[in-house]
């Protein structure tokens, strides 16, 4: 009786299938990353050259639940488009309930990153990087064994393998590939380049006299006449990130015994790193509160008050973290700068919007 | 019968004795790079007397390009552009100790008499943008361009400072350099032999931080002049620069 159970799948079953696949055409259509004039042409790794069908694939598994545990998660839970692609919260929240202990990045122009994924850089590729929120317990918290074995038995999923990755039977969908498809999408989220700094930069708009002054601060332009805001360092155009580590003074712990979240230094074992986070981009910045790794300042004038305060002061503060000192006005006019990064047309971009609401 | 037998012996004659002309006798070079404090390899996050203050190294990388080895006439072409950063490799004694290594291949052998190298970027290349560039190439890096100066950051010097031997190291020092007349080229003197039966050509360059840190003379105080990355600190960037020239040294 056991046996006869176990033998009765979904009529689809993954074990009896060697070469059910090999009747789908396979002939991908190779594509192209499309980027602002202004950014660098985005690089790949050889293994994994974009084409539609890895795209398609890629953006269908990142927004569907099936890469949860219960089926109610997915990449998109945390990763939400009108936010910029983060979730609004302090912490990431999991199938669980369980809290996590770090805020959800933006991944607009995430595939710009070659510094290390995640706040602390633990994943070097977005390849890497899309292996784990999978079975980390307090995100999807499943097995690849098992969310291959859901892909193999879907009725949708092993044709779109088949044409993105020219596998010849479902028993070859693996982890791996869902990976790479998952990254391809990840690639396509990239900046329109008409944010209204962008169209100000491609002379092709205005900036207000106090946009242009919170310009000229941020990026220390006219250092006779105005001050220097400090933002340009670790957040520089571009994309507005340089994807470097640092420990911006938001911890008050002095030692690295006292850090509660010790950030880089947990993956590279480097003491010196401990309480180091990767800088995120400011791109879209007035969408993604709360900031900080921590999701402890609710608020862009909270970030404001703790940057031109110099954060907590310790041996481990960067060498960059310094006190700014900017009137009321001069606050507001670096604000109103900060206020023309929002990309309103990646938000609105219907390439990289959940296919399932169509 | 007698010609045609003669004919191809002779074809064969003028094939065998065609010599391609000799390539030059090639061998491997090593460029291994220390970064140095007083003489001692220089370990990040780890105090430095300063005058009677102390410092700590947290950051320094810098562009290398144009790297040659000359000989009368004749020389070498090592280095196109490279990206040198000590952040990792120094961040203990082991890692400062040995440097950083770049492989050169093929280097013709004989005995040079000087190596000379730019630090930053020549004036056709600091014109560029990071656009120009595919990602993952360092000068696609967002972080080493600064758009208040259209132009490259040639070199980063950051870290902490301790001008009250307290042991408080709150406040830091952040040089960063740039502008095409701060492109320095330094031009060591040494033999520099690059033999074809060895299988190991290394020349060791350290390059001596406390030999930068000097302006007018003096050390830099670094309470008073603690950060540089533009025109209002001009004067501090011409000094750092102008000591490169002095603060290498080959250490064959």
């Amino acid at each position: 009786m056991f046996a006869i159970l176990l033998s009765c799948g979904d009529g689809n079953g993954p074990d009896d299938m060697t070469g059910d696949l090999e009747h789908i055409a396979y002939g991908p259509q190779p594509a192209e990353y499309k980027i602002p004039p202004f950014y660098p042409k985005m690089d790949f790794p050889a293994d994994n050259a974009p084409t539609k069908e890895g795209i398609d694939l890629g953006r269908r598994l990142f927004y569907d639940p099936i890469l949860s545990r219960d089926s109610t998660m997915g990449c998109f839970s945390c990763h939400k488009q009108e936010l910029a692609f983060t979730d609004g919260g302090a912490t990431s929240i999991g199938v669980d309930g369980i809290k996590g202990r770090r805020s959800s990045m933006s991944l607009i122009d995430i595939g710009y990153n070659y510094k290390g994924l995640f706040w602390d850089g633990r994943a070097s590729t977005l390849e890497q990087q899309a292996l784990l929120p999978v079975e980390d317990p307090v995100e999807l918290h499943t097995t690849w064994p098992e969310i291959e074995l859901r892909l193999r038995r879907s009725k949708t999923y092993p044709e779109l393998f088949r044409k993105a990755f020219g596998i010849k039977d479902r028993k070859e969908i693996t982890k791996a590939l869902a990976a790479k498809a998952i990254a391809q999408f990840e690639r396509t989220i990239v900046s329109s380049g008409k944010s209204k700094f962008d169209l100000f930069k491609q002379n092709l708009d205005f900036l207000d006299y106090d946009e242009s002054e919170g310009l000229d601060m941020y990026f220390d332009k006219q250092p006779f006449i105005l001050p220097d805001a400090q933002c340009g360092h670790c957040h520089n155009d571009p994309m507005f990130t340089t994807n470097d580590y640092f420990n911006n003074g938001i911890s008050s712990a002095r030692f690295a015994s006292e850090f509660i979240d010790k950030g880089r230094g947990e993956f590279t074992k480097d003491t010196n790193d401990i309480g180091k986070f990767r800088a995120p981009s400011l791109r879209n910045i007035m969408l993604t509160a709360p900031y900080m790794h921590d999701g402890s300042l609710k608020d862009i004038d909270a970030v404001m008050d703790h940057y031109m305060s110099g954060g907590h002061p310790s041996t481990r503060r960067d060498p960059l973290i310094v006190q700014i000192h900017l009137d009321d006005i001069q606050r507001k006019q670096v604000l109103a700068f900060l206020k023309t990064l929002t990309d309103e047309e990646v938000l609105r971009d219907t390439t990289l919007s959940n296919p399932f609401k169509r | 019968m007698k010609n045609l037998i003669f004919l191809f012996f002779a074809v064969i004659f003028l094939i065998t004795s065609c010599k391609k002309e000799e390539e030059p006798a090639t061998a491997d070079l090593k460029i291994n790079l220390t970064l140095t404090y007083d003489g001692n390899p220089l370990v990040f996050n780890q105090n430095q007397s300063y005058g009677d203050d102390f410092i700590k190294m947290t950051r320094f990388a810098f562009f290398l390009t144009n790297m040659n080895l000359r000989q009368g006439q004749d020389s070498a072409r090592l280095v196109d552009l490279s990206f040198v950063d000590f952040t990792t490799s120094s961040s203990t004694l082991a890692g400062a100790t040995g440097g950083l290594v770049l492989k050169v291949p093929t280097v013709k052998t004989g005995t040079y008499s000087s190596i000379d190298f730019g630090i930053g970027l020549p004036k056709a290349v600091n014109a560029t943008k990071p656009a120009d560039y595919p990602s993952s190439h360092p000068l696609a890096d967002a972080g080493y361009y600064w758009a208040g100066w259209n132009g490259y950051i040639f070199s980063k010097m950051e870290g902490k400072y301790d001008s009250s031997a307290t042991g408080d190291f709150s406040n830091g020092y952040t040089f960063h350099t740039g502008l095409d007349e701060n492109y320095k080229v330094v031009k060591l003197t040494s033999p520099i032999h690059v033999d074809g039966n060895k299988s190991d050509n290394v020349v060791h360059i350290s390059l001596d931080v406390k030999k930068l840190f000097v302006m007018n003379g003096v050390q830099i105080d670094l309470e008073a002049v603690n950060q540089a990355h533009g025109p209002s600190n001009a004067e501090v960037i011409e000094a750092l620069t102008s000591n490169y020239q002095s603060a290498f040294e080959i250490k064959n």
